[in-house]
């Protein structure tokens, strides 16, 4: 029976005069990538931008510039309007940076609405304080309600609660602030006067923390009004101080992971293979990261994810062919001369390379698949996958290997430097396999 | 040992048998119609009457991206709780100081860092410090001294305290949390601690953000009634639904008088009924609202009913803190120290004056938690619960901490802010199914007409072993009642191709033998074993990756962390011992070629 395969095994096709010219390309890599996103700057997700994030269905076409228009007058200056998917699904992706609708100007505003509606004297008793990272609240300080000394303490709780309501119902009126509705457990009707909440009184000035409706339903109850029906099918809201933490944890964890997988490379071979995989994962990796720099997609969780499945991938790979090249090196003799040395990792090579184009395929079909079908939520995942498996390819066919050549070719007088050679030592590859198997 | 191949061959099929059985549930789980998910999903003891009696009922459960809802992580400013304590520590002390008659001219509060987490009492004297170390600061052991002089002395609470302080305030608000959650309908509600001050929610299918963010975020709704024991009209009701008592009980009074306590008592089940039939037969001064009575945990949940006063008398604002007591100088039964604000304590003390001998109804989120009689007037802004008679002192102390914790977790202990909100709606989650689907179909699909057009008949038992593999993970991430997200179902579909490659490695390895001319079986035998040890190499070092992720990732991200590492560990086991039967199997009869 006849076997298919990409290459005819008795040619051995000669990849290393390759070799040099594919480590200036490996070095090249995280060259551009790091000269790249600095002068392009990366295009963050949500997860470690930190802002806020709606994926928009209307239900008839809408330009990205009419959304625009609409963010920038409610006061969103830095926001990202996208369309979402496929063209007729009428989609958008909408980005605003700062999360708050309040404010400084309206702190001023609400100060005037309370004093004039409130029947208090002067304004100046009047205090607004807001952060601008809380997205929808803010609280404002009044003087107490007086009451003669002779008051009972219910009576005066009934005043504080008569205030409260007052001031609920002013802010939702008069502010240009919608307070959120809701309903108590065991209420029927939604009510205002659960957004706010007052502190005890003190020093004759009492507290009010007010919760208005929050930045995605505003922004939606805008839209919607102006387009027609906007459904939201999702919101994404990170916090500066997550979206911070993130970004260490995900950096760390790249590095950890490397770091692990050199020592096991470290332990598991000699000393001559780990630089070769440190490049082969440095070009594939920082290969992959371009997809971020030059393909502007959104560097988020799932792309840490890619990335380190890429590290994976891209270390199994070297290793097949390390093992090849262990194996194909005749044992026992130190000073081989350089023609012997690249004839066998040349054959190494040519001997894994039927096993480096299946394995490339089948994962690539996975990826390409997700890519095209998946889409959404792990798009930039799949491509990044994508093109991290596509250049692995090929640093295990030359950069890793290549590695491996020189180093052995400038070390050879000098052997006994390294003197780890696993396979003069230990179970012999037979031995090992017949104890599992 | 290719003579074995019948033994393993049965083996391997006994596993697959198993991990066939253990897919029962979630294959059930994912052909429910809409109406049914929604039943299984507010009662999860439903789902068990979809299953053949022989079934276990462990399934894959759908992630928060593919069947919509919420996540949430809130963050619990564990700092003002904290401050707050440091604050009311404070207050204690400079009341004693008082009390005592021991002279200071200031005890204020003073900032560490960013937080004002210290005290600085200051002196005319350095006998008034002397003499308030001796008579005031010997009676808080919860205070440690940092630093001293002449004329100040600076405190600061107790480092454990500290620390349990900081503890306690995510606990109580994880409490409260789950308690409002439990109410507003969602049905496998997950909620947990992340670090150190943070909670994460998830709300399967709720897709209501903003009322979601308010009922969670909101202050507590703690209140205290006065219950109304003078009214009859519960005994003056005819017609009580089947299976609903009239019950009649007498406390006792502090003037040795009895109070009558009259109630419905009835099944949990019932609380609708009961609810419709009490509609409109309560006076307008009235209200009916309801608890739990009789033992928790021992067979049905029965509840009851209180009669109170409209009036709320006191809120959950009013109340700072709650602590156990193992029982007190005037009354030996454990009990419940509650302190009032100043506000709380006013109206408290004026409350008591008027209602020695009543009952006061704790309501929680408008479940009538227990109802206490006021024994004497209460002033000063503290007040102690005692726990009832008939029950062993140990069973009281369960209770007196179980009230403190109710009380307690009224009120959020500390501020808490959204630091991530993602909400999925139902409809992407089921477009996000459909297309994780066909991404899996269409590559899978692919992998597997490439090996077999490669590799022929050697191709075709690579497939079924990847198969295999992907049936035993499936079934391994059932057992686990694992969550299945859009990046899991990325994993799964990448080990699925991932998996091919240790077969791919083997198949080359048998090629290359039979290419130096031997013998079928020999070249299997030879094969598999020089290609074992990249085969190892490889899996070992995707474990490593997928542990990393796993480590650090949150969410989604873990969910693909943990398809990887699944994976891995079974692909092993198929690339290895399964392929190798079916080799085994056709080289048994000694043939001259191999198909490959």
């Amino acid at each position: 029976m006849k076997m298919f395969r990409f290459f005819d095994p008795g040619r051995e096709l000669n990849f290393v005069q390759y070799f040099r010219p594919s480590l200036y390309l490996a070095a090249l890599m995280p060259i551009i990538a790091i000269v790249g996103s600095i002068v392009l700057g990366i295009n963050w997700g949500i997860d470690f931008a930190g802002g806020m994030e709606m994926q928009i269905q209307f239900s008839k076409p809408v330009a990205a510039e009419e959304i625009r228009d609409v963010l920038e007058d409610l006061g969103f200056h830095k926001h990202q309007v996208q369309r979402y998917g496929a063209k007729d699904s009428n989609e958008m992706l909408v980005r605003v940076e700062r999360l708050s609708t309040f404010k400084p100007e309206d702190a001023v505003r609400v100060q005037k609405v309370i004093a004039n509606n409130m029947l208090i004297d002067t304004e100046k008793s009047v205090e607004v304080l807001f952060n601008e990272n809380i997205s929808d609240r803010f609280s404002v300080k009044i003087p107490a309600p007086k009451m003669p000394a002779t008051a009972t303490a219910e009576q005066t709780a009934e005043a504080l609660l008569n205030q409260h309501h007052q001031l609920a119902k002013v802010l939702d009126e008069k502010s240009g602030f919608k307070l959120r509705r809701s309903k108590r457990v065991g209420e029927e009707t939604a009510d205002i006067n659960n957004a706010v909440m007052h502190d005890e009184p003190k020093d004759g000035f009492v507290q009010y923390n007010i919760h208005f409706t929050g930045v995605s339903d505003k922004i939606g109850q805008i839209l919607s009004q102006k387009f027609g029906q906007a459904e939201i099918r999702r919101v994404e809201f990170v916090d500066s101080q997550v979206s911070k933490q993130l970004r260490t944890d995900g950096i760390l964890a790249v590095f950890y992971a490397i770091l692990a997988i050199l020592i096991y490379i470290a332990i598991r071979f000699d000393i001559f293979f780990s630089p070769g995989a440190v490049v082969a994962l440095v070009q594939d990796t920082f290969g992959a990261f371009l997809v971020f720099v030059f393909g502007r997609y959104e560097f988020d969780l799932p792309s840490i994810a890619a990335l380190l499945t890429v590290v994976g991938v891209s270390v199994i790979n070297t290793v097949v062919v390390y093992d090849r090249i262990r194996e194909t090196m005749p044992t026992g003799t130190k000073n081989l001369d350089d023609a012997e040395i690249t004839h066998c990792v040349n054959k190494a090579v040519n001997d894994t390379l039927s096993r480096t184009i299946n394995t490339t395929l089948t994962t690539l079909f996975s990826s390409v698949a997700l890519w095209i079908f998946a889409g959404g939520a792990i798009k930039s995942f799949a491509i990044t996958l994508t093109v991290g498996l596509s250049l692995g390819a090929f640093s295990y066919t030359f950069a890793a290997p290549a590695t491996y050549l020189f180093l052995r070719r400038y070390f050879k007088n000098r052997p006994n430097l390294f003197a780890s050679d696993k396979t003069q030592q230990g179970p012999t590859r037979e031995e090992k396999a017949r104890g599992i198997v | 040992m290719y003579q074995t191949w019948k033994l393993r061959l049965l083996l391997s099929g006994i596993l697959l048998g198993t991990a066939v059985y253990a897919l029962v549930p979630t294959f059930i789980y994912f052909s429910l119609s809409e109406a049914q998910l929604k039943e299984v999903r507010r009662d999860k003891d439903a789902f068990s009457k979809y299953l053949p009696k022989w079934s276990i009922s462990n399934h894959i459960v759908p992630g928060l991206d593919l069947q919509g809802g919420m996540h949430m992580v809130l963050g619990v400013d564990v700092d003002k709780a904290l401050s707050d304590k440091t604050s009311r520590t404070a207050d204690r002390l400079r009341q004693f100081a008082l009390e005592k008659k021991s002279a200071f001219t200031q005890i204020e509060l003073m900032a560490d860092g960013d937080l004002q987490t210290r005290i600085l009492v200051r002196f005319a004297s350095p006998n008034d410090l002397s003499h308030f170390n001796k008579a005031v600061l010997d009676q808080f052991g919860e205070l440690v001294v940092v630093s001293q002089d002449n004329s100040s002395l600076t405190l600061q609470l107790d480092p454990r305290l500290v620390q349990s302080t900081r503890r306690d305030a995510v606990d109580q608000t994880i409490i409260t949390i789950r308690n409002r959650v439990d109410k507003m309908g969602v049905t496998e509600p997950s909620i947990s601690k992340r670090g150190e001050d943070q909670i994460q929610i998830q709300l399967p299918g709720y897709d209501n953000p903003d009322e979601a963010k308010s009922l969670i975020g909101r202050t507590a709704q703690l209140e205290f009634q006065m219950c109304d024991d003078t009214t009859l009209f519960l005994t003056a009701l005819k017609d009580l639904p089947k299976d609903v008592e009239l019950v009649t009980s007498s406390y006792h009074r502090p003037d040795g008088t009895s109070g009558k306590d009259i109630f419905l008592a009835f099944n949990e089940n019932k609380l609708i009924e009961v609810k419709a039939f009490l509609k409109g037969k309560v006076s307008s001064e009235n209200v009916i609202k309801y608890g739990k009575s009789g033992q928790a945990g021992l067979g049905p949940v029965m509840m009851r009913t209180y009669t109170l006063y409209k009036k709320v008398v006191l809120a959950g604002d009013d109340l700072v803190n709650t602590s156990v007591n193992m029982g007190l100088e005037t009354d030996p039964r454990p009990g419940v120290s509650i302190t009032f604000s100043a506000t709380g304590a006013r109206i408290f003390d004026e409350l008591t004056a008027a209602n020695i001998g009543n009952r006061m109804a704790i309501v929680l989120e408008d479940l009538v938690d227990s109802a206490p009689v006021f024994q004497t007037r209460i002033s000063g802004g503290s007040a102690n619960i005692s726990m009832g008679g008939g029950r062993t002192r140990e069973e009281s102390i369960k209770d007196a901490n179980q009230l403190s914790l109710v009380l307690k977790s009224g009120a959020l202990p500390a501020p808490v802010t959204f630091r991530e909100e993602r909400s999925v709606g139902p409809s992407l989650g089921a477009d996000s199914v459909k297309s994780g689907e066909r991404a899996f179909l269409v590559g899978s699909l692919l992998v597997i007409l490439l090996m077999i057009f490669y590799y022929r008949l050697s191709g075709f038992f690579s497939v079924v072993a990847v198969l295999m593999n992907l049936v035993f993970m499936l079934a391994a991430l059932a057992l686990l009642g694992a969550t299945m997200t859009l990046p899991g179902i990325a994993g799964l579909l990448l080990t699925f191709g991932m998996a091919v490659d240790a077969n791919v490695i083997i198949n080359e390895r048998i090629r290359e033998e039979l290419r130096r001319g031997k013998m079928p079986s020999s070249a299997v035998k030879t094969g598999y074993e020089a290609a074992f040890s990249a085969v190892i190499d490889s899996h070992v070092t995707t474990f490593i990756a997928g542990m990393v992720l796993w480590q650090y990732g949150t969410g989604p991200v873990q969910n693909f962390a943990m398809t990887l590492l699944i994976g891995t560990v079974l692909s092993i086991f198929t690339a290895v011992f399964i392929t190798r039967i079916f080799f085994d199997m056709i080289t048994s009869k000694g043939p001259k070629e191999l198909s490959i």
